[in-house]
């Protein structure tokens, strides 16, 4: 089996890592020239939406807004990297096929781009987060900068989901409508918008739940909240593992992208 | 050493259909052990067969053939990008593709900061710098266009523009499809004039065509291609007088059934 050629294309599309950023700039500066607010659209209804959820929360869970509110902006910001990633990713191939079929080019390099762009959409929304936490006078955790212990689990996930979902998105087209409907449930059940010791039964619902282990690793220390168990250890394990099965389909199928788009 | 070699090279192309297409239709189908897909043919075009044939040094191939014999797959093949189903193909030395005349442009971005982009998708970031643009621009010989976006631009001024980046870094292997057919007179003689020099120092040219004088011009060795296999290989004359006189007139494309793919 040729796996190599696989191997081969990943490492050379991290060898032009910057071709991928340079890409995802160009759609971004791109985007920025055709409105007035440009992709700071994304910074206001996030930050919007967040504080409409937080004051909903609050009244539902009978807590105040205060305390919601940073879990959701936080919650949120690394759900949607992640599953953006992941829904995003479904169009890596197809989108660029004029690049794929003419040019002499690692394929891996539009997974890159994938990545790179919700990078630039994570910063929009942290520009959000920002924004609120300053609004709100909302302190941070004692330990805030453990944070940065909990950052690369959430890149190598979403890194491994991009590699998953490319070249199977490539073969069947209605993957992302599948996708759609899994993180749209998943929403819900993963504490994104809410906080895992809110639910005091069926605690399995969290703690089965490998997403809610990456948020939490990155959220419990930035707000100071109580962490689950081993949040930060789960959240490396289950960031190989997604990187694993990511890289094992990508390396599987890589020899027949080219044909199916 | 310079070269491309194909070995008993094959490529099977799946033509996926709206069953096929569907992860939940194949889904719901192992649920029910297959029985959704009874009687349902995957199909399969055999695109290339059993190709053997090798390009040295210096050599300047045109690829000659009706519409739908192989010739873009085989190019294509030759390039890395669709990767043989049977074979082997083995390509040394550094290689350029022209094989779509906007193929990594992109219309909204102007001239300039298109040769920028295909210069890098050539891997040639270390090389690029407004001197280097000014160059390619200057051979491209668009005048004053060169400023505006791409979309605004003709067949010809696009090609001129793609031509004019992809041969900056004197390739050694220089693959192209079909793209010259727009250029005017003026062009093909620098054209030529570049192409005779990198000729010179140790490239190869594969070139497909439909244009008689533009493979006698450009070629001094033809293939014939007909249903994905190899008719004739030999001189650019003769090649075209066997494609006229056997090949043109009893062309079919061929699709074959499989019942096992």
């Amino acid at each position: 089996m040729s796996y190599s050629l696989g191997f081969a294309d990943l490492g050379r599309g991290f060898n032009e890592l910057w071709l991928s950023a340079r890409l995802a700039r160009n759609e971004l500066t791109q985007r920025y020239a055709r409105s007035v607010m440009g992709p700071f659209w994304i910074t206001i209804t996030q930050g919007l939406y967040a504080i409409a959820l937080g004051f909903l929360v609050s009244a539902l869970f009978n807590q105040t807004p205060i305390k919601v509110l940073p879990i959701i902006v936080v919650g949120m910001m690394t759900w949607n990297f992640l599953t953006g990633v992941l829904i995003d990713s479904c169009f890596a191939f197809a989108a660029n096929r004029q690049h794929i079929l003419n040019t002499d080019v690692p394929f891996s390099t539009f997974v890159n781009l994938t990545v790179f762009r919700h990078l630039l959409v994570l910063a929009h929304h942290l520009l959000a987060a920002v924004i609120v936490f300053l609004l709100f006078r909302i302190p941070l955790g004692p330990e805030a900068w453990k944070v940065v212990f909990a950052l690369p689990p959430l890149l190598i996930a979403a890194y491994g989901f991009a590699m998953f979902a490319a070249p199977i998105a490539a073969r069947y087209r209605d993957l992302v409508s599948l996708f759609q409907s899994v993180v749209m449930i998943g929403s819900i059940i993963t504490p994104v918008w809410w906080l895992h010791d809110f639910v005091k039964t069926r605690r399995e619902i969290v703690e089965w739940n490998p997403l809610a282990y990456l948020i939490e690793a990155v959220r419990a220390p930035l707000l100071g909240t109580l962490p689950m168990d081993n949040a930060l250890a789960m959240a490396w394990v289950t960031s190989f593992i997604i990187l694993a099965i990511g890289c094992f389909t990508y390396v599987s199928f890589r020899r027949s992208i080219a044909l199916w788009i | 050493m310079i070269g491309i070699e194909l070995k008993n090279v094959g490529l099977d192309f799946p033509i996926v259909g709206l069953e096929t297409r569907s992860i939940r239709w194949s889904l719901a189908n192992s649920l029910v052990g297959g029985r959704l897909g009874k009687g349902r043919k995957g199909i399969i075009s055999r695109a290339l067969n059993n190709l053997t044939t090798s390009v040295g040094q210096g050599d300047r191939i045109g690829l000659i053939g009706a519409n739908g014999s192989g010739k873009s797959t085989l190019l294509r093949t030759m390039a890395g990008i669709y990767t043989p189903t049977r074979g082997q193909v083995i390509r040394e030395g550094r290689m350029v593709t022209m094989f779509e005349i906007s193929a990594g442009m992109d219309d909204e971005l102007t001239g300039l900061q298109n040769i920028r982009n295909r210069l890098y998708f050539l891997g040639l970031r270390d090389k690029v710098s407004e001197e280097i643009i000014n160059e390619v621009a200057e051979f491209a010989a668009i005048g004053d266009y060169i400023h505006l976006p791409i979309k605004t631009y003709s067949m010809g001024m696009r090609m001129r523009l793609s031509f004019a980046a992809s041969t900056l870094i004197e390739p050694e292997i220089l693959l192209v499809d079909e793209v010259f057919a727009v250029g005017d007179r003026d062009f093909y003689d620098r054209a030529q004039a570049r192409i005779t020099n990198l000729l010179q120092k140790a490239g190869l040219l594969v070139m497909a065509s439909h244009s008689d004088s533009l493979l006698t011009e450009f070629c001094s060795r033809g293939w014939v291609m007909a249903s994905g296999s190899l008719a004739f290989d030999g001189p650019i004359a003769d090649a075209l007088d066997f494609y006229h006189t056997q090949v043109a007139r009893s062309q079919e494309a061929s699709v074959i059934v499989d019942t096992d793919a």
